[in-house]
């Protein structure tokens, strides 16, 4: 037996099929997971060390007796959480609107300049309030208009009754807009 | 806001997700076709949602750029690896913190300053352990010498650094 093999006896039967099994299940969730740590505001260099300390923590998870989809939702859950202590320390939207509007017009045509200035006041305002948004507030807000989760889905993954993530969802999206009003942007 | 737009404001995120029934939908759509402070707000939802989306494609953009991380291996005896990564971060934050204490008065480090270059440690760190794991396994070494190369790149001046380097030679 060589050395490999002797450090990894518990990579043989069962146990070998659970663990690379959760490794599969992260791979077909990676798209999704770097979707919500995308949402949840960090740079991509953040978003690759999350994803980088997720798919380590998947080879140590609770794998036994999973379903796919529990383990699934186990993944995001993780991710989440690894989301939200950069989104504590304010490390997360920290990207420049200018660099936002910058990518946006090469993509499309440039708008008008004056059109383009409202943009930039409009979009800064919101990187601020999804910034300050509560911890409790935005991974609901992420996972239901940015991940097309349902609210059931985002239950079982926050561990949460539905009703509580629909309460949620309704305060997050009235914060934004009413901050979005309260600034006098105009909402047409 | 009158009570009764405040009770069809609790509404107005289910009715702008579609999430009424007929009947309510019915309810709140005639309330807001007679009252502009709830017009407004619904434009606000509305239009709140669409700079939010706006702000998360691009981070998305961003991140797809990123590769993507291999799957690592786990190993029971992978504490020498971790003792080896918490070495480094020791031996990394005392230098630094050492070339810090030492430096002339005019040229003072920031605390932000002292904290970027541990974390930055503590990364390079932590994802050479895991480069080390991964090379491990034969098929994975390519794999590996990327993510050895990634750190050379992102975190030069690291100790993990020069043992990434090392690790490619």
């Amino acid at each position: 037996m060589n050395e490999t093999r002797a450090a990894f006896p518990d990579l043989t039967g069962g146990q070998r099929s659970s663990k690379l099994g959760l490794l599969e299940i992260f791979l077909g969730q990676q798209p999704r997971l770097r979707r919500i740590a995308a949402g949840m505001g960090l740079s991509a260099s953040d978003v690759e060390d999350v994803l980088q300390d997720v798919s380590i923590r998947a080879l140590k998870g609770p794998v036994n007796s999973q379903s796919k989809e529990q383990s699934a939702r186990w993944l995001i859950r993780v991710t989440l959480n690894r989301c939200l202590t950069e989104h504590r320390r304010r490390r997360s939207f920290k990207r420049h609107t200018g660099e936002i509007l910058k990518r946006r017009s090469q993509k499309a045509a440039a708008a008008e300049p004056a059109e383009k200035a409202i943009q930039a006041e409009e979009l800064e305002i919101m990187r601020r309030n999804l910034q300050k948004l509560d911890d409790s507030l935005l991974p609901p807000l992420v996972l239901r208009y940015f991940c097309d989760l349902n609210s059931k889905e985002i239950a079982e993954i926050l561990d949460l009754p539905a009703s509580t993530v629909r309460s949620r969802l309704r305060d997050a999206r009235m914060i934004l807009a009413k901050d979005l009003l309260k600034r006098g942007v105009e909402p047409q | 806001m009158r009570e009764y737009c405040k009770e069809i404001a609790d509404m107005l995120v289910d009715y702008a997700d579609g999430q009424l029934s007929a009947e309510e939908s019915t309810r709140v759509t005639a309330h807001l076709a007679e009252c502009d402070d709830c017009r407004t707000l619904l434009n606000g939802l509305h239009k709140s949602l669409e700079l939010a989306q706006v702000i998360w494609e691009d981070n998305l953009s961003q991140a797809e750029t990123i590769r993507i991380p291999a799957p690592a291996r786990t190993s029971r005896r992978s504490w020498p690896r971790y003792a080896a990564a918490a070495a480094i971060l020791i031996a990394s934050g005392i230098s630094i913190t050492s070339l810090i204490m030492n430096k002339p008065a005019k040229n003072q480090t920031t605390f932000a300053e002292i904290e970027r270059k541990i974390t930055e440690a503590g990364n390079a760190a932590r994802l050479l352990a895991a480069a080390d794991r991964l090379s491990e396994y034969p098929d994975a070494q390519p794999v590996a010498k990327r993510q050895y190369r990634y750190i050379l790149d992102r975190y030069p001046d690291t100790s993990a650094a020069a043992e990434a380097k090392l690790r490619i030679q």
